[in-house]
């Protein structure tokens, strides 16, 4: 069968930030707790005029930049996400009309908890891979809510990266994929709630661990691999420990997780986090060099991807902003005030 | 064409008027112009208002205008230009005369803006910029003039000291008025230091939100001559109308007012005048800045020596070149759709003596100067005392 | 006033993708019209979306609908074709804007028209 791949990526991280302590203080948490504990030391904020759409719209523009294509040929837009900003309307619609996707594509809006991204990149490759369309786009973006006070608000911010999948000038060949999924109550949000709930340290073990490392082996299985075949793996990423963790214990030594471990100064970017820790490693990763990306969502479940790095990748990554650059440069801190504004966690009038 | 002269004039007092009506105030205005000029009919009628339905739920002025005034049947139009409204409103009535389809016309402008939240009044203005593509955006209409005044000092090195000197000047004017909404002083000091609205723009850099009527009597000089000598005769000499792109950001340059120049160009070659015969002028200071680029446009000042020259003190009441006698829209008040008409009352008031404490010395030659959102029409009349 | 649903529709070529036009003497319009003076012809063109800033302002005194953006930067822009038009200045300091500054057009949520209307989208500068 022909080799179907990442023809384009582009990932978008707002300017804003909070810092732990800074929440912390408001709460009258010690924020030591946070930094050593879950390793958080800030997170992005969306500014008051972003949300899902936008965030997909920008990492999308670079994704296109990088592919070089005529959005016109993408037939298929898929958003994976948690806050998409209508209940009813989808995200795919008006972002596909604002890269000039319109009319002959298929989209639709995907939620999984913060497996959603990976999931709208899964079934976009299957989609190319089956032959149905040329060129795909699947992206994981999300503004991703905490209530004030909770653990998660430490956490939850805000981030997209899009993925253009095809079969001509691969970045990034998809090798195989592999998906593990179970029902289990750890985190959800009901219908017309604005923030949503966790089972605690049931969100653990039970939870994302049982889901990743499943979905990891089953993988590693299917293909005959072991974590020295790797170069580079990416897994979800809800706090600093749960990552390093999971490596941890599938026997991946630290180096080959910290490119893609963003969440100490992004934070939980949920749908965006496993996508968003993929395009920091293609910003580097050399040709030839093998990538497993493992996410995880809440509910729950958890998809896997083996990529190998190919030739063009070199020609087209400085094409757009960089990852890193973006979490490192241009920072705009917030106080707690104005995050809490920019989030709408006021009580105003109407 | 004939010449035309007003005969009347009638204000209703402007501010914040939570007893009076848009109709109450218009027929206020249009009684006292009515009684000053001594006519005993009207064959035609004008209204200059902008948004009477926006700020007061009511449309067909022309109607409402006639009925309660007791005019009816005769034509009544109601004139449209955002805050041009009131001058282009005076234009259609002079034609009117001029052409001799009428003889006795009234022209009056009125708006009621306190009937609603500052947060719907400042949405009714803003329909006076392009709202697709300056309103969706965010902007206000100081935030406009605000980037007319960054431009202007980057220019011409303007500066907001000078900016401030002309509201200082208006209140000090305005003072003297007794028809003026703020009629105090205020120091170059508190102006400076006022509320930030957009910057470089301060509270006190920008008209307020006023209601108010304005009306005039219209008659061609001939008739005037013989039958109406209540007052030493004004006529209009000139008058110019000129239009530009609604949105700021379509011109090519935002340090002039070209529908002003243009408008003031039409009416000085009508008029047979040129800037140097004007003795005093009203212009449209919705905004300090807007003060100084009308002066300049209209040819009192070379351009970005308007600045310089309101500090100086050329402008003011014992300056070579008085303007806003009234106290401007900035100290007398901005009903939008009465300004033009009003304009041309107080210059009315200078060529007939009676002006009071702020009456200059002999004026011979007045010039009104109207504009509409920023600057995308402006009309201009002459009137000089015969 | 709220924006509904035609109003908002018929925009959405300009606001998402800086859709304008360019006559056959060169001059770009944007949004692109029904005519153009002199009665030249124009083509579609779509606005490089990157450009400078030729003046400025920071609105302290919002519309109702913007309130929660103030104090925000709101400036004319020349984009890299020559065309002008106003937009928002964000994701920068306000203090540091200037005439001449570069910037890049960035897609961003303009508008919410309440808790239960449309979300309205369009285009938005940021510092290059």
């Amino acid at each position: 069968m022909q080799d179907v791949g990442i023809v384009g990526y582009g990932a978008y991280i707002p300017r804003y930030r909070i810092k732990v302590e800074s929440i912390a203080s408001v709460w009258g948490n010690d924020p030591e707790n946070y930094k050593r504990g879950l390793q958080l030391r800030e997170k992005s904020v969306p500014g008051h005029d972003q949300d899902t759409i936008t965030l997909s719209v920008e990492a999308a523009r670079y994704a296109l930049k990088r592919a070089g294509v005529n959005p016109e040929r993408l037939g298929c837009v898929y958003v994976g996400s948690e806050s998409h900003p209508y209940a009813v309307k989808p995200t795919g619609t008006i972002l596909s009309e604002a890269i000039g996707a319109t009319p002959e594509c298929h989209t639709a809006d995907f939620e999984f908890a913060c497996k959603a991204g990976t999931e709208a990149m899964y079934v976009c490759y299957a989609q190319v891979k089956a032959g149905l369309v040329e060129i795909g786009l699947g992206i994981g973006a999300d503004t991703s809510q905490g209530a004030p006070g909770d653990a998660l608000e430490y956490s939850a911010s805000a981030g997209a990266a899009a993925y253009i999948f095809g079969t001509e000038n691969i970045l990034a060949r998809v090798d195989e994929t592999y998906a593990y999924m179970t029902d289990t109550p750890d985190f959800w949000r009901r219908e017309h709630q604005h923030y949503p709930q966790h089972a605690g340290r049931f969100t653990g073990d039970p939870a994302y661990f049982k889901h990743t490392l499943g979905a990891a082996k089953g993988i590693m299985k299917k293909t005959g691999m072991t974590p020295e075949d790797f170069d580079y793996a990416v897994f979800h990423q809800p706090n600093g420990k749960f990552p390093m963790a999971a490596g941890k214990k599938l026997g991946f030594p630290r180096e080959k997780i910290e490119t893609g471990w963003l969440v100490p100064w992004l934070g939980n970017t949920y749908s965006g986090a496993s996508p968003l820790g993929l395009s920091a490693v293609l910003d580097v990763a050399e040709p030839g060099n093998k990538i497993l990306m493992v996410s995880f969502g809440s509910g729950a479940g958890s998809d896997a991807f083996v990529f190998t790095v190919q030739d063009p990748i070199l020609k087209v990554r400085d094409l757009a902003p960089k990852t890193r650059p973006q979490l490192d440069e241009n920072k705009i801190y917030l106080d707690y005030g104005r995050y809490a504004k920019f989030r709408g966690k006021i009580l105003r009038n109407s | 064409m004939r010449e035309v002269a007003i005969i009347g004039v009638g204000l209703h007092n402007w501010g914040e008027l939570w007893d009076d009506s848009l109709r109450d105030m218009f027929v206020t205005a249009a009684t006292n112009a009515i009684n000053d000029s001594g006519v005993d009919h009207i064959d035609s009628m004008y209204i200059g208002c902008m948004s009477g339905g926006l700020f007061a739920a009511q449309e067909h002025l022309a109607s409402l205008c006639a009925d309660y005034l007791g005019a009816t049947p005769i034509p009544a139009t109601r004139v449209e230009s955002a805050c041009a409204s009131g001058g282009v409103a005076m234009r259609m009535g002079w034609m009117e005369v001029a052409s001799g389809l009428s003889d006795i016309v009234l022209v009056s402008g009125v708006e009621k803006m306190t009937d609603i939240t500052g947060d719907e009044a400042t949405f009714a203005l803003s329909t006076a910029a392009d709202t697709e593509y300056e309103g969706y955006q965010g902007v206000t209409f100081p935030g406009l003039y605000a980037m007319m005044a960054r431009a202007h000092m980057a220019k011409y090195g303007t500066t907001i000291e000078q900016l401030s000197q002309v509201s200082v000047k208006n209140h000090a004017n305005g003072a003297l008025n007794p028809h003026a909404q703020y009629p105090f002083a205020v120091t170059l000091e508190t102006v400076m230091n006022s509320t930030p609205v957009a910057d470089p723009l301060r509270l006190l850099h920008c008209s307020p939100i006023t209601d108010g009527a304005a009306a005039v009597i219209l008659a061609p000089v001939e008739l005037a001559k013989t039958k109406y000598k209540n007052h030493p005769m004004v006529v209009i000499k000139g008058s110019g109308h000129a239009t530009d792109t609604i949105a700021l950001h379509s011109r090519d340059d935002f340090t002039v007012i070209k529908a002003a120049e243009i408008a003031g160009k039409k009416a000085y070659e009508m008029a047979g005048k040129k800037p140097e015969d004007i003795d005093m002028a009203e212009v449209h200071d919705c905004f300090s800045i807007a003060e100084v680029m009308a002066t300049e446009a209209l040819g009192f000042f070379e351009p970005g020596q308007g600045g310089p020259a309101a500090l100086r003190g050329d402008t003011a009441l014992d300056g070579s070149m008085p303007i806003n006698t009234s106290g401007g829209l900035k100290s007398k008040g901005h009903p939008v759709g009465a300004t033009g008409v009003a304009q041309v009352i107080e210059l009315t008031s200078q060529l007939r003596g009676d002006a009071g404490k702020r009456q200059l010395k002999d004026p011979k030659v007045g010039l009104a100067q109207n504009m509409g959102g920023s600057g995308g029409s402006s009309v201009v009349h002459i009137l000089e005392k015969r | 006033m709220k924006i509904r649903s035609p109003r908002y529709h018929r925009e959405v070529a300009q606001r998402y993708r800086l859709e304008a036009a360019q006559t056959e003497s060169g001059k770009i319009f944007f949004p692109p019209r029904v005519a153009y003076p002199g009665g030249e012809t124009a083509k579609p063109v779509v606005l490089k979306d990157t450009g400078k800033v030729l003046t400025f302002t920071v609105i302290h005194t919002p519309p109702a609908e913007y309130s929660d953006l103030s104090p925000y930067g709101l400036g004319i822009i020349e984009t890299d074709c020559g065309a002008r038009l106003l937009a928002q200045i964000v994701d920068c300091d306000v203090e540091k804007i200037e005439i001449g500054m570069r910037v890049k057009f960035e897609f961003r949520r303009m508008r919410t028209e309440g808790d239960e209307g449309l979300l309205c989208y369009g285009y938005k500068v940021v510092p290059e």
